[in-house]
């Protein structure tokens, strides 16, 4: 008898602890409330923003919150805790000397910590123009893969393309491979992204000014080789009718002595096949010349490295109004910012979902089409969003 | 062969270690040894001592599974074992085992040891056969101490895994167990022990390619395909550090005859590094309750057993958020929330009856078993839930004929799933993390008929060294598993 008594007690204490752990409970996860406030651009009276959308994606999970403004009064924002990319797009009307404006207004803001229960946050507002002149049609920047499984890299490619009515000259244009990584953030001193884009490699497209129309609708090519790459690779393509070409390292440069090279204004552009780096196109104020250039816009610029000593560079700053058109390229696996003012660019596009994705070669990133004129004049879509305005992972206009 | 054909021929004068192999054929020791699997009840386990050297190859492969545990398995395995009591006061036991395995079409998990780290594993889509190593040891020793027994039990187990192919994983885990126990009589005829027992574990996890041309996302799973977008792309190392501790009450009477019980707690605590990162990524945290009642008689011929036995198993997974603050730290944490938990519930019930000294020896089991099994992830919110009950009979014989002895079991099961649900619908059907999911699902929540039988002959060998050879095979229907094994062993 003592050994039942002494087994239900064993059994008693057992079921008690036992039913009270097999209850099941409901996940929470811990959420704080966003303050916002815009800050309009500076220098316009009686700003009224209307049909604003904010986007606020977490860059952990990857979930987008979207929230609707109505009138000038932010929303109520209650977002889970997490470190948030936020994109503002609406409308606005203003006053400048007197006459009043519609336009398309923007924000962007990365990086942006949600959690303790509470935070404020403000995003400046800029305005953007939907219209533009010369922009990139495409950039093949992958490279493609020979039938023995190896890289090639030569037959990469730049389109320029004249989205607006008016016959432009490609003489003096300069296009400026980014410094910085897209994949890799850093807190730069001094940060002059706000008002300038920090360039490694730059080319020109030489030319006295008018020696290189581009038609209304019409395009040019800028090769990185511009020979017919078929020859030495049945997967590539044909680029010896490019109308410029690169002129690369010793090593990998092949002249095609019928094409024009760019004039390297600082290093040699190789171009990154992984997709890394941003590129923008623009010109040097008339009359300036690449040595004026490169002496009034010399810089130097240090990120902390990881040991907590600073790293000193010297690099050259290319003004973002000087920029007219920018395309921001990342992979989404290791995606960390963007390389230029949200203003001139506010998204990215991309060939490869994951770094060294081996998917990406003999891809591109092109340009949407918004429409076509009724002259049968293709107007490409440029929103100065490239997630927006790009088809990632495209087939090369270029690829037979 | 020629071995058996040996021992049929061989005269009773051969005798076996008929008291031995009785109780290593025993369906009702088999589960008796568990009610006697504490440091300080070891004693009390086996009537019979012995040494055993014995060498296995087994193979399975099913067509629906787990993929994070891969398709099929095929194992050779090499393993020492003893249990002695080397004075009136003192019992000894040890084993140590190597084994050499490869498991077959892996996919989602690039890490060691599934069922210690999981749901943060390392993963891709890609995946491949995956061969391992294991080295094992472990022995203990109790002593009586007056009205007391005192146990010390310690193990080790080394593992590596790797492909040779992309992607190429090489993991390192180590695992070490201590435990202490204390038992005392009561009553006159039963025992009353508690156990304290700990476990450390750790792993290194890394994974390589060679392609020149790139490869596949690598990231780290956070449960039920969910995974953290900013720790994904080429992140392709990782720790885990591990810390268990627990708690036993036994309950079991001393000569095989009476009731017996026992209740246990264990928490695991593992935690998830990343290099670069300083906070960990991940930590899982397992409590563990358990529990038995049952009774035992084994008195002249007639051998008996029931058991009833309850366990609970909640894991919770608490994942990070980080930030890239762009600066000399880099990345940061900056928030953590439970978003993990995985609900286990089982009932198992089972009895043995058996004959043993007459012409032929023979023992009838029933079966019947109940599990509930829940996991949530929430943000994105999925969950995957079933509920199963399982009945079963098996039999075993027994028979010696000349200098061989000859077991043969069987058994059938029905395995039920009562209700289920399966729900991630944030997850496109294009990605394979939703193929993955569903045939994950199918696995877990099929119903079907599960059937085994095997063989088993001992002989002598020469002189004091005794031989047994043994052969299993099973099949899981609503599954479609094909298992076999084969065994020989060397006894002395």
């Amino acid at each position: 008898m003592r050994q039942f008594k002494l087994l239900l007690f064993i059994l008693a204490v057992a079921g008690t602890v036992f039913t009270a752990a097999c209850k099941k409970d409901n996940l929470t996860i811990r959420q704080s409330d966003v303050g916002l406030t815009l800050t309009p651009p500076a220098g316009l009276q009686n700003v009224r923003t209307s049909n604003v959308v904010l986007v606020f994606k977490e860059s952990n999970s990857g979930v987008d919150s979207t929230f609707q403004m109505n009138g000038s009064m932010p929303p109520v924002i209650i977002l889970p805790d997490g470190s948030y990319e936020v994109t503002l797009e609406g409308d606005v009307e203003y006053e400048l000397d007197g006459v009043k404006y519609s336009r398309k207004i923007r924000g962007h803001k990365q990086g942006v910590a949600v959690s303790g229960g509470s935070v404020t946050l403000d995003i400046p507002l800029f305005l953007y123009d939907e219209t533009a002149g010369l922009v990139f049609k495409e950039i093949f920047f992958t490279g493609t893969v020979t039938p023995e499984g190896k890289q090639y890299n030569g037959d990469k490619y730049f389109i320029i393309y004249n989205n607006s009515e008016d016959t432009l000259y490609a003489d003096g244009l300069v296009i400026a491979e980014a410094a910085f990584l897209s994949t890799t953030k850093r807190t730069y001193d001094p940060d002059v992204m706000p008002e300038a884009f920090t360039p490694g490699s730059i080319v020109m497209i030489p030319g006295k000014g008018t020696d290189h129309p581009i038609y209304p609708g019409k395009q040019i090519v800028v090769a990185n080789n511009a020979i017919n790459h078929k020859e030495y690779n049945p997967n590539s393509f044909d680029l010896s009718k490019s109308e410029f070409e690169l002129t690369m390292l010793g090593s990998i440069n092949v002249d095609n002595p019928q094409v024009p090279d760019l004039v390297n204004v600082n290093g040699f552009m190789t171009m990154h096949n992984r997709g890394f780096k941003s590129y923008i196109m623009g010109r040097l104020p008339e009359g300036t010349t690449i040595d004026q250039y490169k002496e009034t816009q010399k810089y130097t610029y240090s990120y902390i490295q990881t040991n907590g000593t600073p790293r000193y560079t010297e690099g050259y700053k290319f003004p973002n109004s000087w920029i007219i058109d920018a395309v921001n390229l990342s992979v989404p696996a290791v995606f960390e910012w963007i390389l230029t003012a949200p203003a001139l660019d506010m998204g990215w596009t991309y060939c490869g979902k994951v770094d060294s994705d081996d998917g990406r070669y003999g891809k591109s990133v092109k340009r949407a089409v918004l429409s076509t004129n009724p002259d049968g004049r293709v107007i490409l879509k440029d929103t100065n969003n490239s997630t927006k305005d790009f088809e990632a992972e495209a087939r090369p206009s270029l690829m037979q | 062969m020629a071995i058996l054909g040996a021992a049929f021929t061989a005269g009773a004068q051969d005798s076996l270690p008929v008291r031995l192999i009785r109780e290593q054929t025993s369906p009702v020791v088999f589960l008796r040894d568990e009610v006697y699997a504490s440091p300080s009840l070891k004693v009390y386990q086996r009537e019979t001592t012995w040494s055993r050297l014995s060498a296995s190859f087994r193979h399975a492969n099913q067509e629906l599974y787990l993929q994070q545990e891969g398709s099929g398995r095929q194992t050779f395995n090499v393993h020492s074992e003893t249990y002695l009591k080397p004075g009136p006061k003192a019992t000894v036991w040890g084993q140590a085992y190597y084994s050499s395995e490869e498991l077959y079409k892996v996919k989602f998990n690039e890490t060691a040891d599934y069922h210690m780290v999981y749901p943060y594993l390392m993963a891709d889509s890609v995946g491949g056969d995956l061969k391992s190593e294991t080295y094992a040891f472990a022995g203990g020793l109790a002593k009586a101490a007056g009205a007391y027994q005192l146990g010390l039990h310690a193990g080790f187990k080394g593992l590596q895994s790797y492909r040779d192919r992309d992607p190429r994983p090489e993991n390192i885990s180590s695992t070490i167990n201590l435990g202490l126990s204390a038992s005392r009589k009561v009553l006159e005829r039963y025992a009353l022990g508690l156990d304290l027992n700990g476990v450390k574990y750790g792993q290194n996890n890394k994974l390589d390619f060679v392609s020149e041309l790139g490869y596949p996302l690598v990231y780290h799973e956070a449960g039920l395909g969910a995974y953290n977008e900013f720790l994904a792309g080429s992140r392709t190392k990782a720790s885990f550090e591990g810390l268990g501790y627990g708690m036993a009450l036994h309950f079991a009477p001393v000569q095989y005859k009476g009731w017996f019980a026992r209740a246990g707690y264990n928490r695991l605590n593992m935690r998830k590094r990343l290099p670069d990162i300083i906070a960990d990524i991940s930590t899982v945290h397992e409590n563990t309750l358990n529990g038995a009642v049952g009774y035992m008689l084994d008195a002249d011929r007639r051998h008996f057993i029931a058991e009833l036995r309850a366990a609970t198993v909640k894991r919770e997974g608490t994942e990070a958020r980080f930030i890239n603050t762009g600066g000399a730290n880099g990345v940061q944490k900056i928030a953590e929330d439970v978003r993990y938990v995985h609900d286990v519930t089982t009932f198992r019930f089972r009895t043995v009856y058996g004959r043993s000294g007459g012409a032929i020896d023979w023992f009838a089991g029933l079966e019947a078993g109940y599990e509930d099994n829940a996991q949530q992830y929430v943000m994105p919110n999925r969950e995957l839930s079933y509920s199963q009950v399982l009945a079963g009979a098996d039999v075993t014989v027994r028979k010696q004929l000349g200098g061989i002895m000859l077991s043969l079991n069987a058994k059938a099961q029905r395995q039920e799933n009562l209700e289920s649900t399966g729900r991630w619908n944030d997850v496109s059907p294009q990605r394979a993390i939703f193929t993955m999911l569903n045939s994950n699902f199918a696995y877990l929540t099929t119903s079907g008929m599960n059937y085994g039988g095997g063989l088993r002959a001992d002989f002598r060998l020469t002189g004091k060294v005794f031989c047994f050879i043994s052969a299993d095979a099973a099949y899981h229907s609503g599954i479609d598993k094909k298992a076999v094994r084969v065994m020989t062993a060397f006894q002395f």
